[in-house]
């Protein structure tokens, strides 16, 4: 049985459509990550599940529950919200009991929970602080804990980390990585960065905004893995990996694909128009197998364990990864290598993924 | 730039606020010497600076026929006003934010032509209504035709209060349980309470000065104090020195409300200044 079962979702503003045809199942205990830039519906579809969203058809279930028109309160979700929503006019402890006092639960039962929530992230000693006293990393940590202390059947995060200086990301994302694998909830996880959606996925859900997309927003579903190393069209291609991946026009003749002089293995099945893409860390410089062209070094991005060089070539620009001992000057003229089973090919028509 | 022209650049600002101050406070300063010097001085050409305060013009206003009946009534008036326009203002704000509210737009429309109408319009209806439910020359009465102004008032400046409380907040409640109504009461008062308090002062201080509506729906029971002042001017004579203790009297609640809630008044008209 999913967790959280999507079905035929469109949602809608007035004319605008902003969801179409989405279809997922998230099974229990996975970690989903909704990834894309703005306006692919991520946070919406989110919302959705939370029951903060109308104007929508199709089905949601959580739990195998149908809950399409069941309160926010009762589909058993806890949220934690991009800006916290913490009560500023609340203590630590009366955010984080918030609900339970709605409930009317026992005093010694809510003291206890509390304690030992705000002991998992770290909070015991702020209980009496208010929002307004505490530091960024402090209040994400309240709201974790609020959503914490409900034990739902599914955390949703919506862009949690994104008000957060990069150092103190880091550690967050390593610590609700942690609560995950504590807790063994399922947990849905909305970001427009690809680095949370990469190390913090079970799977990704990667979107995109319906004038892009066609039939549906979701591009593709898959382990970062899958969605690294197999993309399923130009759309996830050119999204996930950082720097993105170099694309080619070329064209299928036969067994072979040819982007200008160059050669690659191909097939007679191939569309005629291709899109050839290749990661950096693929891109070879000097000597080396396969294909190569010559390019002219125009910059180069030192990161210390590895370097990212911006070359010119005839077929256009070419990024390429390699370790930090490389060593090139810019204006130099070197050899630019493909590796042959990295490439990747998309129809240039639908780009859709295509297989040799 | 130079030391002088900063001096003067400071100077300046100030100057300007000691010459509004004082053309402010002045017409104040005058009658409260009237009501502290006797007749003589009172009235004396060129004004006597120097004097000793005499109290009784004090004790003769509050004494007077009515006075303290009608400061009473006032203090009354302002509270039931205030109760009658949070109660209805603080859901209408709530909900008149929400941006899927049918007719919102003709709502806040209606509601400021209200706030702007003069208010001698609603005396010759509401004279009549009133007569005839019985309302007329009662504090009830008179809190009530008071909302014609309160309330739109109001929901206008509680709506801006409730326009600054990020909607996640309301949600994040929603998802934990709260309905609406206790939403309202837990999130959105305690928060919007600087703004609240603000509204609750500046509702008091033009429903204590109000005279037109309280002169025709009044008699004797229900007078407030501005009618009470009015009451010192006779057929014959004006009682200056009694009058102008009586305009002390009745504004010095309103004058230490607003120093011991300036703060809030700020605090609360500045809300939404700043993101």
């Amino acid at each position: 049985m999913s967790a959280v079962s999507l079905q035929g979702i469109d949602i809608s503003y007035g004319s605008v459509d902003v969801v179409r045809n989405l279809d997922l199942d998230i099974r229990s205990g996975e970690f989903v990550v909704f990834v894309g830039p703005s306006g692919c519906g991520k946070s919406t579809t989110l919302r959705l599940i939370a029951g903060l969203e109308d104007g929508r058809s199709g089905q949601i279930s959580i739990g195998g529950r149908i809950v399409n028109d069941v309160d926010p309160a009762k589909r058993d979700v806890a949220m934690v919200f991009q800006n916290y929503a913490l009560f500023p006019h609340m203590s630590v402890a009366d955010n984080i009991s918030f609900g339970m006092r709605l409930r009317g639960e026992a005093k010694e039962k809510i003291q206890a929970s509390v304690k030992d929530v705000a002991r998992m992230v770290g909070l015991q000693d702020q209980l009496h602080k208010r929002p307004g006293a505490l530091s960024g990393g402090q209040r994400q940590r309240v709201a974790l804990a609020r959503a914490i202390v409900r034990k739902p059947a599914v955390f949703l995060f919506d862009e949690p980390l994104s008000n957060l200086d990069a150092e103190f990301r880091a550690v967050m994302r390593y610590e609700l990585s942690k609560l995950h694998r504590e807790l063994g909830s399922t947990m849905i996880y909305v970001t427009h960065d690809q680095v949370e959606a990469m190390t913090m996925g079970d799977r990704i859900a990667v979107l995109a905004p319906l004038k892009q997309a066609g039939r549906s927003n979701l591009m593709q579903f898959g382990t970062p893995e899958e969605v690294y190393h197999r993309p399923a069209n130009l759309f996830v291609a050119k999204f996930i990996g950082s720097p993105p991946m170099n694309f080619f026009d070329g064209h299928a003749n036969g067994a072979e694909v040819s982007i200008g002089a160059l050669r690659f293995p191909g097939a007679s099945h191939l569309p005629a128009d291709l899109t050839l893409g290749i990661r950096p860390e693929h891109v070879g410089l000097g000597t080396g197998e396969g294909p190569s062209v010559t390019g002219t070094v125009e910059g180069v991005e030192n990161l210390g364990h590895e370097k990212l060089w911006f070359l010119a070539t005839e077929q256009g620009r070419v990024v390429a990864r390699t370790s930090g001992a490389v060593s090139h000057t810019v204006g130099d003229r070197i050899s630019v290598h493909f590796a042959t089973d990295k490439i990747h090919l998309f129809d240039r028509e639908t780009g859709e993924r295509v297989e040799v | 730039m130079s030391r002088s022209a900063s001096s003067r650049n400071t100077l300046w600002p100030y100057a300007v606020a000691l010459v509004a101050v004082a053309i402010s406070l002045f017409p104040i300063y005058w009658i409260l010497t009237i009501a502290l010097k006797n007749r003589v001085d009172a009235f004396a050409m060129p004004p006597v600076w120097l004097f000793s305060p005499v109290w009784e013009n004090f004790g003769k206003a509050w004494s007077s026929t009515g006075f303290s009946g009608a400061f009473f009534n006032s203090l009354i008036v302002c509270a039931i006003g205030n109760v009658l326009a949070l109660a209805a203002g603080i859901p209408a704000a709530y909900y008149l934010n929400k941006k899927r509210v049918p007719g919102r737009r003709t709502i806040l429309i209606w509601l400021l032509i209200s706030y702007m109408l003069p208010e001698f319009l609603f005396i010759v209806p509401m004279y009549v209504l009133f007569q005839s439910v019985g309302l007329y020359d009662t504090v009830i009465g008179l809190a009530l035709i008071y909302q014609v102004f309160t309330l739109p008032f109001t929901i206008w400046l509680l709506r801006a209060f409730f326009a600054d409380i990020p909607e996640a907040l309301a949600e994040a409640a929603r998802l934990e349980g709260a309905s609406t109504l206790r939403i309202v009461w837990t999130i959105y008062v305690p928060i919007a309470a600087p703004g609240i308090a603000a509204t609750v002062i500046l509702n008091s201080i033009k429903m204590w000065n109000e005279l037109t509506i309280a002169l025709a729906l009044t008699f004797e029971k229900a007078q407030t104090v501005t009618l009470a002042v009015a009451g010192f001017r006779g057929y014959a004579s004006i009682d200056w020195g009694a009058m102008s203790a009586a305009s002390i009297i009745i504004i010095l609640p309103m004058a230490l409300f607003a120093i011991l809630a300036q703060r809030r008044i700020v605090q609360g008209l500045s809300l939404g200044a700043v993101k």
